[in-house]
């Protein structure tokens, strides 16, 4: 159901936000907002690095941790790694970004960071995750890119 | 202090658009142009520069006339002619340099060389006033100097080491051979040169009011006597250049903040004076450099700020990558975004 939402505003035209139509408009009355359960959706299914379950089922995102404002064209991803030392919070940070520019329109502009707090090295993480030439990069990088499409496999649509 | 805002979005910038270059398949990066202000350069995640040469039907419109690609394995970040334009160079994350060349009479440019040395990705280039220098630097933490020889080969001058992290961008000073560079470690650090050898001789971090985050982009005014650098937290800094007999150093003049406090992945600085800036929130600002308001203990004024002169905001459907002047028309701006469009403006009717 919620793809079928996404569909739809990819269509030319059609509740696009982007083609001038103010708010008030039926256009823009149709179409349904994203909201944060279901950038939750996306991102739940996603395989932890380590383990052979989901970042839900471990406790790494909530929808609790995730803020949108689809008006604005802003979604804040927190997560929070099983230990504080955790050596791959980088990797499950880049993982949620990539699922996110995969799934979700371009207009978003995406923040990814630990919760507060969460991890030892938080300050230097939360930059990387945010440094778009650095994501970019890495996701240009064969081994890596291995390894995050690991990860998003069960989930790819 | 914030930059004064004298006017509101625009909702007719449509008009100042004097061009829309599309053909990139992905986010375009970078825009440079040709010293001769009649020809553009861009380059991008499809790993393809794309050259835009004025067409003579109609006033100011751009046409493809050349695609560079299937060489460089991964994005290319940056592109830029040397000074007589007979040379483009392109650096990429796939660690490597390319420097192409137009022979003399022909239209299409040919790979003269690939440099090799970087460990990882490239993120900036710039060749020397002379066209004698080409400097280049990156993930590695590395700023390499290369040396054009007169048989087209390059020499690796030095290898520059310093910086704590990733070397986001370098400038060479209009008319010397230091070196400015900017870094991913929140420092801008300046290096003199002796000898063919560089050394840093100043390291300018938030002890020295520097920045607090990382340093995206450089650029210098038309006589290279300041010197702007901004930040990923909307931050502007204005330097001055002091030129003593075999060094340069800077100090600071102002620091600035963007009113939307957005990354600022782009600055430059146009022949007639004009600051743009390229944002992450899809906008381009352009700002002017005007003397603060005098006060008791500057009572000369003698002290600059950068004002702004008009917000552009949806500039872009995207992160706005680049900004460059016309080196040769500063009425004719191009800009770069991950909308993988290039557009060209006509800045005249835009501060209008």
């Amino acid at each position: 159901e919620r793809e079928n939402v996404r569909r739809r505003e990819e269509v030319p035209g059609l509740g696009s936000l982007a083609s001038g139509a103010g708010p008030g408009t039926s256009a823009e009355d149709e179409r349904e907002l994203i909201d944060s359960i279901e950038v939750f959706e996306h991102i739940r299914d996603i395989a932890d690095p380590e383990h052979p379950y989901s970042l839900e089922q471990l406790g790494v995102v909530s929808h609790e941790q995730i803020d949108v404002d689809d008006r604005g064209g802003k979604i804040e991803v927190r997560f929070t790694p099983t230990v504080a030392h955790c050596s791959m919070a980088t990797l499950i940070g880049l993982c949620i970004r990539a699922k996110i520019m995969r799934v979700l329109p371009p207009r978003f502009k995406v923040k990814v960071e630990l919760s507060k707090g969460s991890h030892s090295t938080e300050e230097a993480v939360n930059k990387q995750l945010n440094d778009k030439e650095r994501v970019l990069a890495a996701l240009e990088n064969p081994n890596l890119l291995d390894l995050v499409n690991k990860c998003l496999a069960p989930t790819e649509c | 202090m914030a930059c004064a805002s004298t006017s509101g979005s625009s909702s007719s910038t449509e008009s100042c658009v004097l061009a829309v270059l599309e053909g990139h398949r992905d986010r375009v990066w970078h825009v440079c142009w040709a010293n001769a202000g009649d020809t553009i350069a861009t380059c991008g995640g499809d790993r393809a520069i794309k050259l835009w040469r004025k067409t003579t039907q109609g006033d100011r419109k751009y046409q493809c006339v050349e695609t560079l690609e299937k060489t460089h394995t991964k994005t290319i970040r940056r592109c830029g002619f040397s000074r007589c334009d007979s040379m483009l160079a392109s650096v990429s994350f796939d660690a490597t340099t390319c420097v192409w060349e137009r022979p003399r009479g022909e239209q299409q440019h040919e790979l003269l060389v690939t440099l090799e040395g970087h460990e990882s990705e490239i993120k900036d280039l710039c060749w020397s006033q002379d066209g004698e220098l080409l400097a280049t630097c990156g993930r590695d933490k590395s700023i390499w100097i290369w040396l054009k020889e007169i048989d087209d080969q390059f020499e690796c001058l030095d290898v520059l080491q310093g910086h704590t992290q990733d070397v986001k961008s370098v400038l060479f000073v209009p008319g010397t051979r230091a070196l400015l560079s900017g870094s991913y470690d929140n420092t801008v650090r300046v290096w003199n040169e002796h000898d063919d050898e560089w050394v840093c001789t100043q390291t300018l971090d938030g002890a020295y009011q520097g920045h607090e985050s990382t340093v995206w982009g450089l650029c210098c005014d038309a006589e290279g006597s300041r010197v702007l650098s901004c930040d990923a937290e909307g931050m502007i800094l204005l330097w001055r250049v002091v030129r003593g007999d075999t060094e340069i150093a800077l100090e600071l003049v102002s620091r600035n903040m963007v009113p939307t406090k957005a990354a600022l992945y782009s600055v430059d600085w146009s022949p007639s004076g004009l600051i743009a800036t390229g944002m992450a929130d899809n906008s381009i600002s352009l700002l002017q450099a005007e003397k603060a308001e005098g006060s008791p203990e500057d009572p000369g004024a003698s002290r600059q700020v950068l004002k702004l002169v008009k917000e552009i905001r949806g500039a872009h459907d995207g992160d706005v990558n680049c900004v460059r002047f016309n080196p040769k028309d500063p009425g004719v701006l191009a800009s770069a975004g991950d909308d993988e469009v290039v557009k060209v403006w006509d800045v005249g009717a835009l501060i209008q």
